[in-house]
C-alpha cells in the first residue's frame, strides 16, 4: 500500500487533482447567470453530488463552484452568478481558454433509495447548481422527485433537464408562484407521502427556514453550506461553521467536512 | 548505500550539522494543515521538510468566524491556532510523519513556559519527530503566542528551557511586529536555538464596506501573502549580520524568484504560506525553477548565494 493510500484510508473519502483544465463551453443562460462546460486535461475522478471545484482566477483565493452535471468520465459543468471580481473575470474567458481546476473537493450528498417515499430538492438562486446534479442523478430512481426551484425574478430562471415535478417560485410574481422558495414549499409538503428526505442549497435564510420546515414535519434534511474559504481543501482553517456534536457544539470545516451537513446538526 | 536525492544534491541545505534538508522547501505553519492533507493530490517529494499547524496542549477550537478575508496583496486571518492538540496529534498522525521522507518539524505554542515545556515532553517520545518550531508570534491569541515574541527576557527565558529539554533541531519564529527584531533574534541564539524563522504575519485589519463592520470577526489579525515579502526581506537582512545560526525565510514566496531574493538576503531555506492557496503545487515550481537556477547560474549548491546580497 502507497502512503498516499495509508493516509487516505483514515481521513480523505475520495481523490482529489490539481490540473489544467480547457472551456468548452462558457455561456450566459440567465441574467448574469453563466453555464460552463470544462474538460479536464486528464480524467477527473469520480464526484458526487454537493463536491464543489476550485477554479484558480485572479487574486489569492481560488474560488469555489459546485459541480453542476457531469459528461462522461472527464467533462463537467458548472454554474455562476457573476457577483464580483472573479466571476467577472470567468465570464469573459473564451472557449477553448485554460485555466488551473482542483478537485472534486468535499462531500457530497447521501440518498439512500429505499428510507424515503419521495425526495425534494430546494434550490434558491444560483443555489440550484449542485441540485441539478443531483437531479441528474436521481433520474433512476424510483421514489417520488420534486425540484422547488425559486429567483427574485423571471430573468433569472434556469431549469434543470429531464422530467419531473419542477414546482417554480419568482419573488416578484412574474413566472410561478408568487413569494420565496420555502413559502412554497411550506404550502407544498404536506401533499407529499412522508419520509422524505430534503436537499436544499441557496442563502442562509433559505436554509434556516428548509431546516425549520423540515423539523416541523419530521424529514430528514441536508443543506449545502457556502463561506468564504481561502483554500477549499482543508489547508487553512478559515471556513468554519458552528456545529452540533455528540459532544456539544464545535466548528466544522465547510470545504472538508462539508459543503453538504445534516441540516439539523448546524448552528445558524 | 546512500539514497541518492532526486535533485543530486544541488538544492541540500544544511541548517544543522545533523539536520540536513534534501531541498530547502517547507511548508509555512497553519497553511499546509498537519502535512497529510494533500497527499493525494500533490507530490510531497519537494519538500525537504515537514511543518505542522501549530500544536498546543490542549486541542483549541479556534477564534469565530469570520477569521479569513482577501487583500489585494495577500490576506488577513484570524485561525486562532485551532488545533486537535498535542494527544490526538500524536495518535492520529504518528503512521504519516514515520512514513514522510524529509524531515518531521512540529510547531507548537503555549500559554505559559510550562504548556511549551509539557509539549515537548510528550513529543520527546516519539521518535518520528526530527525538531520543534517555536511558535512565540502568533498574532491571533490572547495569551501565550506574540506575548513571548516581543519581550526578549522573556523569550530568552522560555527558549532556554526548552534547550534543556531537547537536543532536537530547534527554531524560533520571530515576529515582525517588534521595534528591534535584532535583539529577540540574538536573544533566541544565546539560549541555544539552532535556527531562526522569519516573518509570522504582520497585524492588519480590513473593513467590510457593505456591513460597515471589520471584515474579521477577531477585528485585527494576521497580514500575509506577496504584500508582505519586502518587509520579511528587510528584516532577513537587518537579522542577518547579527546572527550566527541559519535564518529561514517565511512571508509572500509565491515563485521561484521570490525564493531566490530570499537566498539572496540570507536565508538558508524558505518557508511557503499564503502561496498555497492559489497555487498547491507552488513547491514543486519552485524546486523545479532552483534546479534550473543553479544550472543556468553554473554552481553546485543553492547554499553559494545565500547572503550575497550583503557581500
Ligand atoms: C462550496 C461552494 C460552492 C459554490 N458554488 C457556487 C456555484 O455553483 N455557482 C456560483 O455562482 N457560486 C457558487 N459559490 C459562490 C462563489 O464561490 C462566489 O460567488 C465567488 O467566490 C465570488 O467570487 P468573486 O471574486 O466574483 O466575488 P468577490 O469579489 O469575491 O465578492 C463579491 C461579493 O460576494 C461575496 N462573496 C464572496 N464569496 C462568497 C461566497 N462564497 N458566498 C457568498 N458570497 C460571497 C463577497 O462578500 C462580496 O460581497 C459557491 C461557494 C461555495 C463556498
Ligand atoms: C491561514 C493561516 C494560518 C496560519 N497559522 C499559523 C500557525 O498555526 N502557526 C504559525 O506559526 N504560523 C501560522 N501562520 C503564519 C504562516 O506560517 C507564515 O508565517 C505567514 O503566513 C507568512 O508567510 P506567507 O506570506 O508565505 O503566508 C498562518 C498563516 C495563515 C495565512
Ligand atoms: S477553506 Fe481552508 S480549510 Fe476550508
Amino acid at each position: 500500500m502507497s502512503m498516499s493510500e495509508k493516509i487516505r484510508q483514515n481521513s480523505l473519502p475520495e481523490e482529489r487533482k490539481f490540473l489544467d483544465a480547457i472551456i468548452e463551453r462558457n455561456e450566459c443562460i440567465a441574467s448574469e447567470t453563466y453555464e460552463m462546460v470544462l474538460l479536464p486535461e486528464i480524467d477527473f475522478p469520480p464526484s458526487k453530488p454537493g463536491q464543489f471545484v476550485n477554479l484558480y482566477l485572479k487574486g489569492i483565493f481560488p474560488r469555489p463552484f459546485s459541480i453542476a452535471g457531469r459528461y462522461g468520465e472527464k467533462e463537467f459543468k458548472i454554474l455562476y452568478k457573476v457577483i464580483g471580481k472573479n466571476t467577472e473575470y470567468l465570464s469573459g474567458l473564451q472557449k477553448g481558454s485554460r485555466i488551473k481546476i482542483a478537485g472534486p473537493l468535499g462531500h457530497g450528498f447521501e440518498w439512500k433509495e429505499k428510507e424515503y417515499s419521495g425526495f425534494v430538492l430546494v434550490g434558491g438562486g444560483i443555489g440550484v447548481a449542485p441540485l441539478f446534479y443531483l437531479w441528474d442523478n436521481l433520474k433512476n430512481v424510483e421514489a417520488k422527485k420534486y425540484f422547488f426551484a425559486g429567483f427574485k425574478n423571471s430573468s433569472e430562471i434556469v431549469e434543470p433537464d429531464g422530467l419531473g415535478n419542477i414546482l417554480l417560485a419568482t419573488e416578484d410574481g412574474s413566472a410561478g408562484y408568487k413569494g420565496t422558495v420555502v413559502d412554497l414549499l411550506e404550502e407544498e409538503i404536506e401533499k407529499f407521502s412522508s419520509p422524505l428526505k430534503i436537499f436544499a442549497c441557496g442563502p442562509g435564510g433559505l436554509l434556516k427556514k428548509a431546516v425549520t420546515i423540515a423539523n416541523r414535519f419530521n424529514h430528514d434534511i441536508e443543506i449545502a453550506l457556502e463561506t468564504v474559504m481561502a483554500c477549499g481543501m482543508g489547508l487553512c482553517q478559515g471556513c468554519v461553521v458552528k456545529y452540533m456534536a455528540e459532544e456539544g457544539e464545535e466548528f466544522r470545516l465547510v470545504c472538508k467536512d462539508g459543503p453538504v451537513f445534516d441540516g439539523k446538526k448546524i448552528i445558524f | 548505500m546512500e539514497k541518492k536525492s532526486f535533485s543530486s544534491g544541488l538544492l541540500r541545505v544544511k541548517l544543522r550539522d545533523d539536520f540536513i534538508l534534501e531541498s530547502p522547501i517547507m511548508p509555512a505553519s497553519g497553511t499546509f494543515g498537519y502535512g497529510d492533507e494533500l497527499v493525494d493530490m500533490i507530490e510531497l517529494k519537494y519538500y525537504g521538510a515537514i511543518i505542522s499547524k501549530t500544536i498546543t496542549l490542549q486541542p483549541r477550537s479556534g477564534n469565530l468566524p469570520e477569521r479569513i478575508c482577501e487583500t489585494s496583496c495577500g490576506m488577513l486571518n484570524s485561525i486562532g491556532l485551532a488545533n486537535i492538540g498535542v494527544d490526538r496529534f500524536v495518535r492520529e498522525k504518528e503512521v504519516f510523519y514515520s512514513n514522510f521522507h524529509g524531515k518531521r518539524i512540529v510547531n507548537i505554542s503555549g500559554s505559559c513556559e510550562g504548556e511549551y515545556l509539557e509539549v515537548i515532553k510528550r513529543l520527546e517520545k516519539c521518535e518520528w519527530v526530527d525538531g520543534y518550531e517555536i511558535n512565540v508570534s502568533c498574532p491571533n491569541v490572547d495569551r501565550g503566542g506574540i506575548a513571548f515574541g516581543t519581550d526578549s527576557h522573556v523569550l530568552r527565558s522560555l527558549i532556554g528551557k526548552i534547550r534543556n529539554n531537547t537536543d532536537r533541531f530547534l527554531m524560533v519564529k520571530l515576529t515582525p511586529n517588534v521595534s528591534d527584531i535584532c535583539s529577540i533574534a540574538v536573544a533566541v541564539q544565546e539560549a541555544g536555538a539552532d535556527a531562526v524563522s522569519m516573518i509570522n504575519t504582520l497585524y492588519g485589519a480590513a473593513i467590510d464596506v457593505e456591513r460597515k463592520k471589520p471584515a474579521l470577526g477577531r477585528v485585527v489579525g494576521g497580514y500575509s501573502g506577496p504584500g508582505i515579502k519586502p518587509v520579511a526581506i528587510a528584516l532577513i537582512l537587518k537579522v542577518k549580520p547579527e546572527l550566527d545560526i541559519p535564518i529561514v525565510g517565511i512571508g509572500g514566496i509565491c515563485n521561484g524568484e521570490d525564493a531566490i531574493e530570499f537566498f539572496m538576503a540570507g536565508a538558508s531555506a524558505i518557508q511557503i504560506g499564503t502561496a498555497h492557496f492559489s497555487n498547491p503545487a507552488v513547491a514543486k515550481d519552485i524546486y523545479n525553477y532552483l534546479v534550473n537556477y543553479c544550472a543556468k547560474e553554473g554552481i553546485s549548491s543553492i547554499e553559494k548565494i545565500v547572503g550575497v546580497a550583503l557581500r
